[in-house]
């Protein structure tokens, strides 16, 4: 089989013994199929039993194992030694969010965003007594409207890629507003009005300048940056519509 | 109360003014807000056109060199100024790095399905397409008509 | 919670409509500059003469249009100055924002009032 080696330099941070975090480098071997995730299980295995990270699935599913690989944010499960041979490669934990221990991130903050948004489908009026079955079908173009947008695994890749999350974060970001703004374009949903409030904010989508490194760097392709642009379309409709009928 | 000790001490990286430069794309991203100081530039040279303009005696029959000098300075040693137009050309090449990143981010906030019933949506290309022919258009429009209202 | 709706969308739109202007009009428009800054015309002939502004000011759809290109301009690069200088993590202050946004409606006042004055002297 045709193995190689990697130097490969993690940063560790222990919180009952560091004061910041630290590096240390390993030399892993490597085939074809090696992911970034399986090399931090070697390592485990044969040189640092203490190192932590997240992880569950490994097929790029759970979106546990976010991480930043050569400063971009990236599953560690969906990303391959083979695509940087000849380099070296440098793990860190998620930018953007409290460093827990070693590559494990503290990322409560983003969860509390997403539940604040309220994701999930609000009955209408209408079909509040009505069977699922007959409230809740959807012609293909109706599902296909929102389906880019429903793929998100939470992994926090984009709010790590976000700027305007680094420097502000009372930013709601990325991935809370796609799903805000998937949940108001569903046909089947009669939440909207309870959600624009958070879109409307400062802190919604008017803190987004459309970098759009968010959805360069999402492993599920969901493109968070059109959704929040998308998003101040809707917002600043529904402003100028409440300039002339005021709720 | 949970009578084990907590270790807990998360650790917040501080955050640089020079986040920018490390990442290429952070970068480009920068660079892009930056043409916005051109374009502010072009906006002034152009004010500062309009109020030389106004400065003029605007009330003579036949405009001569005396009457109309405040603009005749802007025209002849403002933008005629080798420094200004050195600044104007890199004007030119901000303003049209501005409307490339403009045109190619355009089509994430354009998101319209072809017709009623199917699934597709109106292609990417087609929405960078339609901006770059309005630039070609306008140019040429602009071009035109400044020329053909040459007195 | 929330904060109170923001009043970002004028701006917005206002930028947005200026970022159409600088990517679609104003390259055509610094041409027309440098060719006039190069070919130094004089009072009555030439690109950019005086007899050859005082035409366009003088038509209201030209002076318009002139007015529209300078405005949004204005609006669109006192916007991406406010949160350039976000993003250079200055802090946030009412100050500049006030400086910023009031040099934008400062420029949108002065040339319309100038055009406004030259088109009625001219008529």
């Amino acid at each position: 089989m045709d193995q190689k080696t990697m130097k490969i330099t993690v940063v560790r941070y222990r919180p009952e013994q560091d004061d910041k975090p630290w590096e240390q480098t390993f030399d892993v071997p490597y085939i074809h199929e090696t992911s970034v995730l399986e090399a931090l299980f070697y390592i485990k295995d044969h040189f640092e039993p203490s190192l932590s990270f997240r992880w569950s699935c490994r097929m790029a599913v759970c979106g546990s194992c976010g991480m930043m690989v050569n400063g971009v944010p990236h599953l560690a499960c969906k990303t391959f030694l083979r695509d940087y041979e000849g380099k070296d490669m440098r793990i860190a934990p998620l930018d953007n969010f409290p460093i827990e221990r070693d590559l494990v991130v503290d990322i409560s903050d983003l969860i509390e965003k997403i539940e604040r948004i309220k994701p999930y489908i609000i009955p209408t009026e209408k079909n509040k007594n009505m069977p699922l079955t007959k409230a809740y079908r959807q012609t293909p173009q109706q599902m296909e409207a929102y389906r880019q947008f429903a793929q998100c695994i939470n992994c926090g890749c984009c709010y790590a890629a976000c700027p305007q999350y680094k420097i502000n974060k009372e930013f709601i970001g990325p991935a809370a507003l796609t799903l805000l703004y998937r949940y108001n374009i569903d046909n089947r949903d009669g939440g909207k009005a309870l959600r624009m409030p958070y879109l409307n904010a400062e802190e919604g989508v008017w803190s987004c300048t459309f970098v759009g490194y968010c959805s360069e760097v999402c492993p599920k392709h969901v493109d968070p940056s059109s959704a929040i642009q998308l998003g101040k379309k809707m917002s600043a409709t529904d402003y100028v519509i409440r300039m002339f009928k005021p709720e | 109360m949970s009578e084990v000790k907590s270790y807990r001490k998360p650790y917040n990286p501080p955050v640089e003014a020079t986040w920018w430069t490390k990442n290429p794309f952070y970068t480009k991203y920068i660079l892009r807000e930056g043409t916005c100081l051109c374009a502010l530039f072009v906006a002034f040279e152009l004010l500062l056109g309009i109020f030389l303009f106004a400065m003029c005696d605007l009330d003579v029959e036949v405009a001569t060199a005396e009457s109309a000098a405040p603009y005749m300075w802007w025209v002849n040693s403002f933008i005629g100024n080798p420094i200004v137009i050195l600044i104007n050309l890199v004007c030119l090449g901000a303003t049209l790095f501005h409307a490339s990143t403009w045109f190619l981010l355009m089509p994430k906030a354009v998101r319209v399905f072809m017709n009623k019933n199917t699934t597709d949506l109106v292609p990417e290309t087609f929405t960078v397409i339609a901006l770059y022919s309005a630039l070609g258009g306008a140019t040429v429009v602009i071009l035109i008509a400044a020329f053909a209202s040459l007195p | 919670m929330h904060s109170p709706r923001s009043d970002e969308p004028i701006y917005w739109l206002l930028f947005g409509a200026g970022g159409m202007v600088v990517g679609i009009v104003l390259p055509s428009v610094i041409l027309v500059l440098l060719a006039a800054g190069i070919s130094s015309p004089d009072v009555a002939s030439g690109l950019l003469s005086f007899e050859h502004v005082k035409s366009m000011l003088g038509n209201w759809l030209v002076a318009l249009c002139i007015f529209g290109v300078i405005a949004l301009t204005a609006w669109h690069a006192f916007h991406r100055i406010f949160h350039t200088l976000h993003d250079l993590t200055v802090p946030p202050s009412k100050l500049f924002w006030f400086a910023l946004y009031g040099g934008a409606a400062a420029m949108t006042f002065i040339c319309l009032a100038l055009q406004f004055l030259i088109y009625c002297k001219l008529w």
